[in-house]
């Protein structure tokens, strides 16, 4: 369950936690009937309460279809990538290595002044898991974006599959910003 | 006194092995592979590095019993070599060495690699400015 799906859910079992408590209390006559009947009268002649009821009826339709929609895929943004599965043991790579090794590649392709990666585990039953890159760039003028795009994705992709032993992944080359202006690298002397 | 792997009894008296033990010789044999950067710790661990103090059981947890042993390992590798080839070499090795010291049985050796390494020369002289 997503995390918006987990704090609606909340505020309405807190909702509803608090009236059925309210409902105890009238049952055990701790609340005497007419207050109840003034209150009662008070709310309903509010605008307030119909909105708030209206949100609460929006909520409910919302969790109904979450309880009954079976997703079959399930993405998450950290964890493990199973590499190998062996009578010796598993090795996985972090979500986090492979987002930082796709970024170095990245911006050492020309043209490229900054890369930001966004990575996300896709699982699916049907076809398994699938690795979600998303490359956001930051690019010069002194390049065709085509050309970088392809240099990124063939860079990338053969280290993926070369090196990291990923076979099923997926990238995705944005560029976000097309930056001017003269490019110095200020090295230190040894 | 630490947890204790193992307890041979003979007629000279008693060997005990604490698991940390096990762990200083898993943290040993992976870094002797070639790809391999290092070992990833958690906070305490990197404190105490920072602390000057040498940590050879730094990204190792070891689980042991009687007469087995499972490791789990967390790595960072080089850039460049073969992820799965370091890691089945870290496994090899790491199984052999702690069989041969302690004589425990290695069931399995989980490798997790948490980093990639890009090397010190990358790192001091990428320094950019845009006008």
């Amino acid at each position: 369950m997503g995390v918006v799906n987990r704090i609606l859910l909340f505020f309405y079992a807190l909702f509803f936690g608090a009236v059925s408590l309210g409902v105890i209390l009238l049952v055990l006559h701790v609340v005497p009937e007419r207050v109840l009947l003034n209150e009662y009268l008070y709310a309903v002649a509010q605008w307030q309460t119909g909105v708030i009821a209206g949100v609460v009826f929006l909520i409910s339709v919302h969790l109904l279809f979450c309880s009954f929609s079976g997703r079959e895929k399930k993405e998450t943004a950290s964890g493990d990538i199973i590499l190998i599965h062996g009578e010796s043991g598993d090795v996985t790579i972090s979500l986090g290595a492979v987002r930082s090794m796709v970024e170095r590649i990245s911006s050492n392709v020309r043209g490229v002044r900054e890369a930001k990666v966004k990575s996300t585990l896709e699982h699916n039953s049907e076809n398994g898991d699938c690795l979600r890159l998303n490359i956001k760039l930051q690019v010069g003028q002194d390049r065709s974006v085509a050309a970088i795009s392809d240099d990124i994705r063939a860079n990338a992709g053969q280290y993926l599959t070369d090196v990291a032993c990923i076979s099923n992944f997926d990238l995705d080359v944005t560029v976000q910003e097309i930056v001017s202006g003269v490019v110095f690298k200020k090295r230190r002397l040894k | 006194m630490a947890n204790e792997v193992i307890k041979i009894d003979d007629n000279m008296g008693s060997i005990r092995i604490g698991d940390e033990v096990v762990s200083m010789i898993a943290g040993m044999a992976a870094t002797e592979i070639e790809g391999i950067a290092g070992m990833s710790g958690g906070l305490v661990e990197g404190i105490a590095e920072l602390l000057g103090r040498n940590n050879l059981s730094k990204g190792v947890r070891v689980e042991v019993g009687e007469t087995e042993a499972r490791v789990d390992l967390y790595i960072i590798v080089k850039y460049g070599e073969r992820i799965p080839e370091v890691a089945i070499s870290v496994q090899e090795n790491v199984k052999n060495k702690i069989e041969e010291f302690t004589g425990l049985s290695v069931v399995e050796v989980n490798v997790y690699v948490q980093g990639i390494d890009f090397g010190e020369d990358e790192k001091k002289d990428d320094d950019r400015k845009i006008r």
